[in-house]
């Protein structure tokens, strides 16, 4: 193997999977080692699971990624409430998966309309509200890139987005 | 704050009577084997220290800036193979811990810092002496904690105990309200404290093994890169080195951080590697077919340029810490876990493997004797001009005058530590206390006070600059009040030495800021803190001036004034290859850069 291995030219996108104890501080030593290394966060979603073993469970996506995704695996091992970090890339079969809500713009009268190009777009409605819908919407980062974009011409007041969760769909090597 | 995973037991805590925090804290550290502290108090830690005022089982130092109490302890930790104890107050306290845990950090020294914290009401309201400690210190820690209450005290206090000694040492920082140390709760032992991190790593498989012992049979050019995970791992590691060493007959090298893991008198050792490591070193390392890193992390002062690192070898990676593994120099073997458990499984494996007619000793002549004629060139060499005294032959002569003793060295950063790494032959582990990974000036004078606590009967010695130990020279008062007899040799040349030498070769000799005008009269300041001092600057009273340093009893500065320009050779420019190493030459010895 070459030295050069250590580091992945071009950069590319990576998702971490990561599950760590529910303790204060322990989300801010994950994402303070990721920003102490330079590296940028384009997606990050986290929740604490009280279903199984009480502990928080997040996925992380860094975007322009120079080092070797293992390699960042293992820097996660070293923190005391990591535990455990898996690297989600396109070699390991996975879900992907992204929520987004947005808020268009209607009154009543407009509704119908709305309706259907929101099936059209594979939208799904929520709620009505007194000045529009709101609606939502599940696929890979892309695929709600491309659903926002497309309802940009309808009126689109709000959305948010939850960023990318990902789920390996065969074991794959841990760390720590 | 949630610490369900931290929680004691009921049946445990249900026996021990309710104690203040503060009590539950030092019954913590007596329980944890700590029996001394460095510390200096203030308004956030008046419970601990009121605490600490019936206590006679534990011994508190007083230092007078708590940097030198983090150098201190990490000294103490070195020298002892203990974990290093510091107490701090909150706010600037605290602060003032951090270029100590940071060093701690990157040289894996365990440290438990304690510091004071405002009462938990008064958190996060800008209250006087406030800091985010945690926040602060985060990424200088192995691990930190804020104590949310006095009942999780002794949890914490022992999982952080447990931390900084087990898999890659380091330190970690436990943040005490002054509330929590007034609230009363039970002990909780350190048996019944849950721990994380504390199954034991798995062993190495068996197949591993063996396919590594199978390269280190092949091999013709073999190298054993070593490292300060030797060192943490404690001597009995050491002793399977040298074991394996001889009974392979592998030429051995060491980072700064791993001298003393193998004896400088034996005839395999090749001297440091690394930017001003010894030529038969560098390139040994650059020339091996089979480097077999073991407590070694390639660091970048050791690697040079990575394309050009030991471009033709087999990698062997031995280390207790997974992210340490392929982190700059992808490996071909990795072997996870402690250095000295998997030298013994490697010495074991040796032994029982079949030997055949292309594993003998003579397969590897040749190496050795491409080894000689780089150690020809001597590459440690320096003038001698008989009027002035060279640093190197300070260096020298205080080895020879003190190799009988059991001599502890600590040092401060830049060149005088780079040639008391070159020139104090260490032949026993524990014995060499420097800051490499974070190249901390002021460590050595604090972390020399730790070291002769750890060892009262020793003979310690801080390697000095003139520039590094100004920075925490404030601890010689330390020193005196607490009859610690340490000694200074200071290498006096008036110049930050190391910044004049690369201002010389890579800024084409401009000098800036480099030189200090003023220096104090380094025995007139010894006197004035109550300790004693001698100037020397005639090669021909070196000799006598050292015997009066060791001799004399109580803390002692001896001011060597050398000479001002010399340079620390070899040297491998930053971002250079092995095999780009720069000897010491009459003539220009490095094209300024464009």
């Amino acid at each position: 193997m070459s030295a050069t291995e250590t580091r992945v030219e071009p950069p590319q996108t990576a998702a971490f999977t990561v599950t760590l104890d529910d303790e204060p501080g322990a989300l801010a030593r994950l994402v303070s080692l990721i920003s102490a290394r330079g590296l940028n966060i384009k997606s990050l979603c986290v929740a604490i699971d009280d279903t199984t073993d009480h502990c928080g469970r997040l996925t992380v996506v860094l975007d322009k990624l120079d080092i070797a995704p293992d390699l960042i695996t293992a820097q996660f091992g070293r923190l005391v409430p990591v535990r455990e970090a898996r690297v989600i890339d396109h070699g390991i079969p996975h879900v992907a998966r992204e929520l987004a809500l947005a808020h268009l713009a209607g009154g009543k009268a407009a509704l119908d309309r709305l309706k259907d190009q929101l099936e059209a777009r594979g939208g799904r409605l929520l709620i009505t509200t007194s000045s529009g819908v709101v609606c939502e919407h599940r696929g890979s980062a892309e695929e709600i890139d491309r659903w926002l974009n497309g309802l940009k011409p309808l009126g689109l007041l709000r959305f948010e987005r939850t960023g990318e969760i990902a789920l390996a769909t065969e074991s794959v090597e841990a760390a720590p | 704050m949630t610490f369900q995973t931290l929680s004691p037991s009921i049946t445990s805590s249900a026996i021990a009577p309710e104690k203040p925090g503060a009590e539950l804290l030092l019954d913590a550290l007596e329980e944890q084997g700590v029996e001394s502290i460095f510390g200096y108090p203030g308004g956030a830690v008046l419970p601990i220290y009121d605490a600490l005022h019936a206590r006679t089982t534990l011994r508190h130092v007083m230092v007078r800036h708590e940097q030198g109490a983090t150098h201190a302890a990490e000294g103490y930790a070195r020298a002892s193979g203990k974990v290093g104890v510091v107490l701090a107050t909150s706010g600037p306290g605290a602060t003032n811990t951090v270029t100590g845990l940071a060093d701690a950090l990157l040289d894996s020294i365990p440290l438990v810092c304690i510091t004071g914290q405002v009462p938990r009401h008064l958190i996060g309201t800008d209250a006087f002496q406030e800091c985010d400690t945690v926040g602060i210190t985060r990424s200088c820690t192995k691990h930190n904690y804020l104590v949310d209450k006095a009942e999780n005290l002794p949890c914490i206090i022992h999982e952080a105990f447990h931390l900084a000694r087990s898999g890659r040492p380091g330190p970690v920082l436990v943040d005490i309200p002054k509330d929590v140390q007034l609230e009363s709760a039970r002990y909780t032992s350190k048996h019944s404290a849950p721990l994380r991190r504390s199954s034991p790593p798995k062993p190495t498989e068996k197949t591993t093994l063996e396919r590594v012992i199978a390269l280190m049979r092949r091999a013709k050019r073999p190298i054993l890169y070593t490292g300060g995970g030797i060192i943490n791992s404690g001597p009995a590691a050491s002793e399977a080195l040298r074991a394996l060493a001889q009974e392979t007959g592998f030429p051995v090298t060491s980072t700064l951080m791993g001298l003393g893991a193998f004896p400088a008198s034996h005839p395999q050792w090749l001297g440091m590697l690394g930017m001003h490591g010894s030529l038969e070193a560098n390139l040994a390392m650059h020339d091996c077919d089979l480097m077999i890193a073991i407590g070694a992390r390639f660091d970048d002062r050791v690697t040079g340029r990575v394309d050009g690192f030991s471009p033709h070898s087999t990698k062997v990676q031995i280390d207790i810490d997974p992210s340490s593994i392929n982190k700059t120099i992808r490996v071909d073997e990795k072997l996870l876990g402690d250095a000295g458990e998997i030298l013994r499984d490697l010495l074991a494996c040796w032994r029982a493997s079949e030997t055949c007619a292309a594993s003998k000793r003579e397969r590897m002549n040749a190496w050795w004797d491409k080894i000689a004629d780089w150690r020809a060139k001597n590459s440690y060499q320096y003038q001698r001009s008989g009027d002035a005294i060279e640093p190197q032959l300070a260096i020298e002569r205080l080895h020879a005058l003190t190799r009988e003793r059991e001599v502890y060295v600590t040092t401060e950063v830049g060149q005088h530590q780079m040639w008391a790494a070159q020139w104090f032959g260490f032949e026993h582990p524990n014995r060499w206390m420097t800051s490499g990974g974070l190249g901390t000036m002021g460590y050595g004078l604090p972390a020399a006070l730790g070291v002769q606590l750890a060892h009262p009967q020793a003979l310690v010695v801080d390697i000095a600059g003139d520039a590094s130990v100004q920075m925490t020279m404030q601890e010689m008062s330390t020193a005196v009040q607490y009859g610690l007899p340490i000694k200074i040799m200071i290498l006096n040349n008036a110049y930050l030495g190391m910044v004049r030498q690369w201002q010389e070769l890579i800024h084409e000799g401009r000098y800036s800021q480099c030189y200090s005008d003023s220096l104090p009269d380094f025995v007139k300041l010894a006197e004035a803190y109550g300790g004693s001092g001698l100037q020397v600057s005639d090669p021909s009273k070196l000799d006598d001036a050292i015997r009066t340093m060791v001799g004399t009893p109580g803390p002692f500065i001896l001011d060597c004034v050398v000479t001002q320009h010399a340079n620390v050779y070899p040297m491998i420019p930053s971002g250079a290859a092995h095999n780009e190493i720069l000897l010491a030459d009459p003539e220009p010895t490095l094209e300024p850069q464009s």
